[in-house]
């Protein structure tokens, strides 16, 4: 699903992100980053969506190698991967409905699929009596699920969350973390990159953790069971 | 584009509108004035061509004889002028008919003052052809040809009339065309203003859309329209000031100031507008779209 082999990435400035990565993600797998701010954890999501490229290595997503698709293709990768983020990056003027309708109607769905679909999401994360109310009507643990409704609108193969807990409480962090867990069941790979050893510790899944820009140990091999 | 995406840039361009209601009213305005000007000056090219056309058609070249020359002579000298390919029309001018027109129009409010000539005729050596040419490029050719015939007295050529009259011609389109091509510029600058502000006012939206998989076109898609569709209001409403101005001008023009000027008359709105309305239509959706699409690649790379 993802891989990374011997990648380096060194922004302007000499500034060294990542320094010679390699790991591999497999299909539906459930993977956390974790890492100290600083540690190239945001650099990893943003060559995983091709905003940036690396200095060195390559990247595949998908089976693709992203150094071989140009920027025509990029949205058609980043349409397979839902992404979620620490400040949910909804749409303050638009509605629950229509923040996560716009994801569809982006990829040029049909409406009767939005019409079936978007109610199906915001059952599934448990805001069906919200659906038209504006996002910061919300709290924050909705918000975020909205932002989730919104990232496997289009039934991606992968979910990407950049910090999702960073702005909740421990009991919507944790709400979140299973909403997460289920997506990962009915079959989605879920890559979370966060620094919030509490969740992680709980979640018992694999771990990737890395410590300015080198990758210091993936448990991998040993069944999850090391702490963060 | 698939149907279901151009239907989406339209709505969104013309929500951002809305949305940007202040500088969507300022780029109007501006493109108003730009436009309006725009149509000043081609309407005034337009029927300038068109004065320029006529007069040429209607200047014509007056050959006088001498005193001794017979009417056969003149009779063959007219068959010779016909006989030439850059002649259209050669009319006889008797002396009789040249005083009795020069009569009417000088003298006609003055009985007395006629009767004095009684039986004379002051332009008794008078008699003359009008010869009209095809081109007035023909012009310098045809006047020394006629200058060169036997018993030809004076050549009367309005050669210099048309000079100035195309030297103007020259002057006002060149100067026309600078000052339409400055307002061009000017038009796709304050579009791609406008543009820019859209896009700020858009940028979350923009980002989200880039994450979530938006092709380039449907990002692009609703600040094109927003800016063809500025381009397009700014373009109607001045042309339909011109029509409403340009009615009243030709009425007074063609009423009462071609009374004195006769060779002032402007063209209809229909035939000036058939010109003016396609290229003002064109310009606008075409500034609005260029400014758009500069502003979008500059700033919205995807």
């Amino acid at each position: 699903m993802v891989q990374f082999n011997s990648v380096s990435m060194v922004y302007p400035g000499g500034n060294k992100a990542l320094d010679d990565i390699d790991f591999r993600i497999r299909k539906g797998e459930f993977v956390f980053i974790v890492g100290a701010s600083g540690s190239g954890k945001s650099t990893i999501i943003k060559l995983v969506l091709k905003e940036i490229s690396p200095a060195k290595g390559m990247v595949r997503v998908m089976g693709n190698d992203l150094a071989s698709v140009n920027s025509k293709g990029i949205p058609y990768i980043r349409r397979q991967i839902g992404t979620v983020f620490q400040d949910f990056r909804l749409l303050k003027d638009r509605s629950v409905y229509e923040n996560i309708a716009f994801a569809m109607r982006v990829v040029e769905a049909s409406t009767r699929d939005i019409k079936i679909r978007v109610p199906e999401l915001l059952s599934m994360v448990g805001l069906s009596n919200k659906e038209n109310c504006l996002p910061q009507e919300l709290s924050g643990g909705e918000q975020q699920r909205v932002a989730l409704a919104r990232a496997l609108a289009n039934r991606p193969s992968m979910i990407l969350a950049d910090e999702p807990t960073g702005n909740l409480d421990p009991a919507n962090s944790m709400e979140i973390m299973k909403l997460l867990e289920r997506v990962n069941q009915q079959g989605t790979t879920v890559l979370v990159v966060t620094h919030d050893n509490e969740i992680v510790n709980q979640m018992r899944k694999r771990v990737i953790t890395l410590n300015r820009g080198i990758l210091i140990s993936d448990n991998e091999e040993s069944g999850y069971s090391n702490e963060f | 584009m698939s149907f279901k995406a151009f239907s989406y840039s339209v709505k969104q361009g013309l929500l951002s509108i809305k949305r940007n209601k202040m500088f969507s009213l300022a780029s109007v305005g501006t493109m108003v004035a730009c436009l309006f000007m725009l149509g000043v000056f081609l309407a005034i090219l337009i029927n300038f061509r068109n004065i320029v056309n006529s007069a040429e058609s209607t200047i014509t070249i007056s050959v006088y004889f001498n005193k001794d020359t017979t009417p056969e002579q003149i009779a063959q000298i007219g068959r010779d002028i016909s006989a030439r390919k850059e002649v259209a029309n050669v009319t006889y001018k008797s002396a009789d008919d040249a005083w009795k027109e020069f009569a009417s129009q000088y003298y006609s409010n003055n009985e007395d003052l006629l009767a004095s000539f009684g039986d004379e005729n002051p332009l008794g050596e008078s008699d003359s052809y009008m010869v009209t040419l095809k081109s007035m490029a023909d012009q310098e050719n045809i006047t020394n040809y006629l200058n060169n015939i036997t018993g030809v007295r004076y050549v009367n050529s309005p050669q210099s009339t048309m000079e100035s009259l195309q030297r103007l011609n020259a002057i006002i389109s060149v100067s026309s065309i600078s000052l339409i091509v400055i307002l061009l510029l000017v038009s796709v600058f304050l579009i791609s203003n406008t543009v820019v502000v859209a896009i700020s006012v858009r940028k979350e939206e923009i980002a989200i859309m880039r994450l979530i998989g938006a092709t380039d076109h449907f990002i692009r898609g609703p600040f094109i329209v927003e800016g063809m569709v500025i381009g397009f209001v700014g373009a109607l409403l001045p042309l339909g000031l011109l029509f409403g101005l340009y009615e009243v001008l030709l009425k007074l023009v063609n009423d009462d100031i071609s009374q004195m000027a006769s060779w002032l008359m402007l063209m209809s709105p229909g035939k000036v507008f058939i010109i003016l309305a396609p290229v003002c239509l064109a310009l606008g959706v075409g500034i609005g779209m260029a400014g758009s699409l500069i502003t979008v690649h500059r700033h919205l790379k995807v």
